[in-house]
């Protein structure tokens, strides 16, 4: 053992399982890859069903698709990729074996040897060990739970979905890079348009850490991008006492409890050497000319790292901002579609930013929701609820550019627009239809709104002193004069009111 | 009202009787009653048959009707498509080959009930251009053997010699034909076992060139190597039955073909067949095989062809290779077969899923699990680059060496089977001495190239086959030489019973 | 050569129930078969193996198409539409 448990040397790998949710067709069948949300196998054929005699017949636009992504992670595509089965028993695993992807033998899958760069990380560089495609097995469902329930019931809607597994190197140090990596992938992946990684399931992610020369431990099961830190948390705490007690580490898969979020043992499974690989006699190996590889790197869509260059150079925004924006495509699009209704990317970015991406994180976890289970399938995961796409569902990019554009012009406050985001959240009510209906119930009438600016003038006796010189001490009791009418008095108004009382009291 | 043809009639090629149907002599529906009868009658001591077809009559009823339609002058059937080269002709399915409503077992425990929802793509097509199915043949379980001795409904005896094997794993559909039981059938071949049972049988057996016939539909025992294969008693037969050929979209292996099948000439002249050495001076070489080999190389010397002998000492390596190849591929096609989704099955309330699967893949017969187990090890981490890489290698060697013979040759020719047929039990409790009699058939399974087994003659009332080997896509080739023998030696050898 | 508890494992691998008797018969004709493939081992590596190839393009288009039929009706345990199988416990 080296050294004390604090100063071991962490190592911390990722394998993750990101569905094409962008196919049409499931991976060597044509049913439909839309499987959410239907019956129980009702979406299922001879082929995806294992039924004798069958043979896998693969989908070519997933393999474009799983090289676009393997050209974005700056992997190497070989000239030759080949399938391999993997064979285990398991009841959601129609052939009992799963095609998949090896390397042992041969570089055989789609990507290899890539890496990634994290600006959020002073540039850290993650290593990406391969990219493969293979099949998602179908989901197992228990009456009770796993331990009461008689029997399991299975669902082959899923199997057959076309999966992209990612692998890294161990070379994260702590979780929080883990974070800043996986938002970075789904940003990668929403601007590919190859899998919406807000779809339950989409995405699911393995984790294995490692201390020292300690063995390594796999973490499954991990059903939520934000569980994966906190499950690799809990797994170095453990390590790290157990290791303080001068107990050895053993190598070992162990399950993530969401519930109890604590790690635990998993039921024993068949050990690596025991899949027997070989490469699938029903699959000819894939060529993939230099010329291929090429035509596909030129119809990929921006990625993120160009994109951030250009909001920088285009709209002269700060990178910091850029970043936010593209970290989540969606924002960065709202940002762009918003320059049609009003042409200031500054004002905008900060609305979103600012305010927009406040809300969508009270609302509900921004950013890439899990569930369904690990790449084995084993998993029923409840997907977590994404309140910040019912928000994103009613305010628009129209309604963040109206938003701008009334306040830049001095139609309203900001006070007003928050007001004005408020119920846009609630109703999607456009902020331009919102301040005709608040005109309607405006004060715009002197004699009501003068006692509210009278009481303004004297509470606020500082305020008023320093408006005679300084234009911004306005603005505050114009603040004040909207609070204490809750937001109904016309501005403009009270502005010239104010001038002419602040103006007199200078006499 | 049906009337019963007469027996020789049973007999008769498939291009002979869509002739008749057309010209309406004879109508479909009395003769496959009448071949119904003759299964009836007799398959119980053969045992061709696991299923027989319960609608062909009503099929053939159906294609009479088309027929009558046609001579109306309403010749577009629609039927199929095609131009009904098999118009009315009784086909027999291997029972590994997919056929949609009919039970279709592999002759295994495991499958006794299973029923498809699909038609193999060569059952389609020929379907298509008029074959009725009239039943499902016998074989070794999943196609593990060769002498259909390992079939959980009972052996098939050989026609000729009811004691004797009828040669496997396609022993039904060889059996059916020489015993005239259907007119032409479909095997499959996946080490010999169409060649095998045809040699035995003393009818046609063509294993093409691997991809030429879809596997879609074709229940897999060993994916690189399986063909399906053709079974006739004529040439011409074959030919109509290769319309079945080409690229398939539910098989990303098959290939597209565009054979002249056309059957023109009847002499060998100017083409070079080639001999093999090791397998010629093999020990395991029954003598009366011998001197038929060395008859037929005479017959095809007079025919025009000249024939040298080429050694390969790479042969050593091919049982081997095709064994350790077909096991590991076996064993995982295999696995599928756990009772949750079709085939046997028990309760599986409270069962450990270990113990339910344990459980219900024992009632594999006692070969097949042999062989999953071998095929088990073979492709563990530790012993892959040791077998099963070594295998991949030899297969490799073996297939560039083919090409070389064939380079310089038109074909190789060799016995189909280097024994007469054994008698029922001689062979089966002793597996690595059953694997040795494939010797001369697995190599065009590993080279991927195409193989046809002739009836050649006779000895002591046991038939005896040539095999020969041609090219990539040489079919043309093959049914060639077939056709020139065929013509040569009419009259000497029987290719039924009747 | 595989010892009986090496052909247990082959047979938990492959889940196929056998009882001690049967264990030791597999061995005994597993070993008979291993012994005559051993002579592979003499071959040394160098050789290109044969692969079928294919270009990407030549695959299935990504064009959804239900299957018109009852996929399932082989099916014997069920509950509703699901497929009963065994739990996963132990």
């Amino acid at each position: 053992m080296n050294g004390s448990a604090d100063d071991a040397m962490v190592r911390i790998g990722l394998e993750i399982h990101c569905q094409l949710t962008a196919l049409r067709s499931k991976l060597f069948c044509p049913c439909p890859a839309e499987y959410r949300g239907k019956e129980p196998n009702t979406n299922v054929c001879p082929v995806c069903l294992g039924m004798p005699g069958t043979l896998p017949l693969l989908n070519k636009r997933a393999v474009e698709y799983a090289v676009m992504l393997a050209l974005a992670l700056n992997c190497s595509i070989p000239e030759r990729i080949t399938f391999y089965r993997k064979n285990y028993f398991y009841p959601d695993l129609p052939k009992n074996f799963q095609i998949t992807q090896y390397n042992a033998y041969e570089q055989a899958s789609v990507g290899v040897g890539g890496s990634i760069v994290l600006d959020d990380l002073e540039g850290k560089r993650v290593r990406i060990r391969r990219l493969q495609l293979e099949e998602d097995p179908g989901r197992l469902v228990y009456e009770g739970s796993i331990d009461t329930s008689n029997y399991a019931l299975v669902d082959y809607n899923r199997a057959g979905v076309a999966l992209v597994e990612i692998v890294t190197e161990p070379d994260f140090r702590e979780p929080g890079e883990v974070r800043v990596f996986l938002n970075m992938l789904a940003s990668i992946l929403e601007h590919l348009g190859i899998c919406d990684t807000t779809l339950e399931g989409a995405v699911r992610c393995d984790a294995n850490v490692s201390m020292g020369d300690q063995a390594r431990v796999e973490i499954k099961n991990i059903n939520s991008f934000r569980d994966v830190e906190r499950a690799i948390a809990f797994e170095m705490t453990r390590q790290r006492n157990l290791i303080s007690r001068g107990i050895e580490i053993r190598g070992e898969t162990r399950h993530w409890d969401d519930a109890r979020r604590v790690t635990v043992q998993a039921r024993a499974k068949e050990e690596e050497e025991d899949y027997r690989y070989f490469p699938e006699p029903d699959i000819p190996s894939i060529e993939i000319s230099r010329m291929d590889v090429e035509a596909i790197r030129g119809s990929m869509p921006e990625l993120p790292h160009a994109r951030v260059e250009r909001f920088v150079r285009e709209y002269n925004l700060q990178r910091d901002t850029a970043r936010v924006l593209v970290g989540e495509k969606v924002l960065a699009d709202m940002l762009e579609t918003g320059l049609k209704y009003y042409n200031n990317a500054r004002s905008i970015a900060n609305w979103i930013v600012t305010d927009l991406k406040g809300y969508m994180e009270r609302y509900g976890g921004s950013g890439v929701s899990g569930g369904g289970g690990n790449g084995n399938g084993n998993g029923d995961g409840s997907g977590s609820g994404s309140g910040s796409n019912s928000i994103l569902a009613k305010v628009t990019a129209r309604h963040i550019a109206e938003l701008a554009m009334l306040v830049d012009s001095g139609r309203i406050n900001r006070t007003v627009a928050r007001q004005i985001m408020q119920s846009a959240i609630s109703t999607g009510i456009l902020p331009s239809e919102a301040v005709k209906s608040m005109n309607a119930g405006m004060l715009s009438d002197r004699d009501e709104l003068s006692p509210i600016v009278e009481r303004v003038l004297k509470e606020e006796r500082k305020a008023v002193i320093d408006a005679l010189s300084n234009e911004k001490a306005l603005n505050y009791l114009l603040g004040k004069v909207m609070r204490y009418s809750k937001g109904r008095a016309d501005p403009r108004l009270v502005l010239d009111m104010l001038r002419e009382r602040v103006t007199r009291e200078g006499k | 009202m049906i009337s019963m043809v007469r027996s020789s009639r049973l007999a008769l090629s498939a291009y002979e009787l869509v002739e008749e149907f057309r010209c309406g002599s004879m109508s479909i529906e009395d003769y496959m009653a009448s071949l119904l009868e003759r299964i009836e009658s007799i398959d119980g001591r053969i045992n061709a048959y696991i299923t027989v077809n319960e609608h062909a009559l009503e099929e053939a009823r159906k294609m009479d009707r088309l027929v009558r339609a046609g001579s109306d002058g309403n010749s577009n059937s629609g039927h199929g498509g095609g131009d009904q080269a098999l118009l009315g002709v009784p086909l027999a399915v291997k029972d590994n080959i997919s056929t949609l409503g009919i039970r279709t077992t592999c002759a295994s425990r495991m499958l006794a009930d299973y029923v498809p929802v699909y038609d193999a793509t060569v059952v389609k097509r020929l379907k298509g251009a008029g074959a009725i199915v009239i039943g499902k043949t016998n074989m070794d379980e999943f196609g593990m053997g060769s002498t259909t001795e390992f079939s959980a409904f009972g052996a098939t005896r050989n026609p000729w010699k009811e004691d004797r094997v009828a040669g496997g794993s396609s022993g039904g559909s060889g059996a059916a034909l020489a015993a005239c039981m259907a007119s032409i059938a479909l095997g499959s071949d996946t080490g010999g076992s169409v060649r095998c049972p045809a040699s035995f049988c003393s009818v046609y057996g063509l294993k093409p060139t691997y991809g030429l016939l879809s596997r879609y539909g074709l229940i897999s025992y060993a994916s690189s190597l399986d063909c399906i294969g053709l079974m006739a008693r004529s040439v011409h037969d074959l030919a109509l039955m290769l319309r079945a050929a080409g690229r398939d979209e539910h098989d990303h292996t098959s290939i597209d073909s565009t054979l002249d099948l056309r059957l023109e000439c009847t002499d060998l002249k100017g083409l070079r067949f080639a001999l093999i050495k090791e397998v010629m001076e093999s020990e395991g070489m029954d003598a009366p095989v011998r001197d038929c080999m060395m008859d037929a190389v005479s017959s095809v010397e007079q025919l025009g062809a000249t024939v040298e002998e080429v050694s390969m000492p790479v042969l050593r390596y091919a049982l081997a290779s095709y064994y350790t190849i077909a096991m590991a591929e076996a064993s995982s096609n295999l696995a599928r077969y756990d009772g949750v989704r079709y085939g046997h099955t028990m309760q599986p309330d409270g069962v450990a899923w270990n113990e339910f699967y344990s459980t219900i893949r024992s009632n594999f017969g006692s070969e097949v699990k042999r062989r999953i187990m071998l095929g088990t090890y073979v492709l563990s981490s530790g012993y892959y680059g040791r077998y099963y890489m070594k295998a991949q290698q030899a297969r490799a060697l073996i297939r560039d060496g083919m090409m070389m013979v064939l380079k310089d040759h038109d074909a190789v020719m060799t016995p189909t089977m280097p024994v007469l047929p054994p008698r029922i039990g001689e062979r089966v409790s002793d597996p690595l001495r059953l694997y040795t009699i494939d010797i001369c058939t697995v190599v065009a399974n590993l080279a991927g190239i195409p193989a046809l087994s002739i009836p050649y003659s006779m000895h002591d009332g046991l038939p005896i086959g040539i095999q020969f080997m041609a090219g990539h896509l040489g079919e043309p080739l093959l049914l060639r030489i077939a056709h020139a023998l065929e013509s040569a030696r009419e009259g000497k050898v029987r290719r039924c019973m009747l | 050569m595989v010892g009986v508890e090496e052909v247990r494992h082959l047979a938990h691998l492959a889940r196929i129930g056998m009882g001690d008797e049967e264990l030791k018969l597999y061995a005994g004709q597993m070993n008979e078969v291993l012994a005559y493939f051993e002579m592979l081992d003499e071959l040394r590596g160098g050789v290109e193996l044969h692969r079928m190839i294919r270009d990407y393009d030549e695959m299935r288009d990504d064009v959804p198409c239900a299957f018109d039929g009852d996929a399932l009706s082989n099916a014997k345990n069920t509950k509703g539409r699901f497929i009963k199988a065994p739990r996963m416990g132990q």
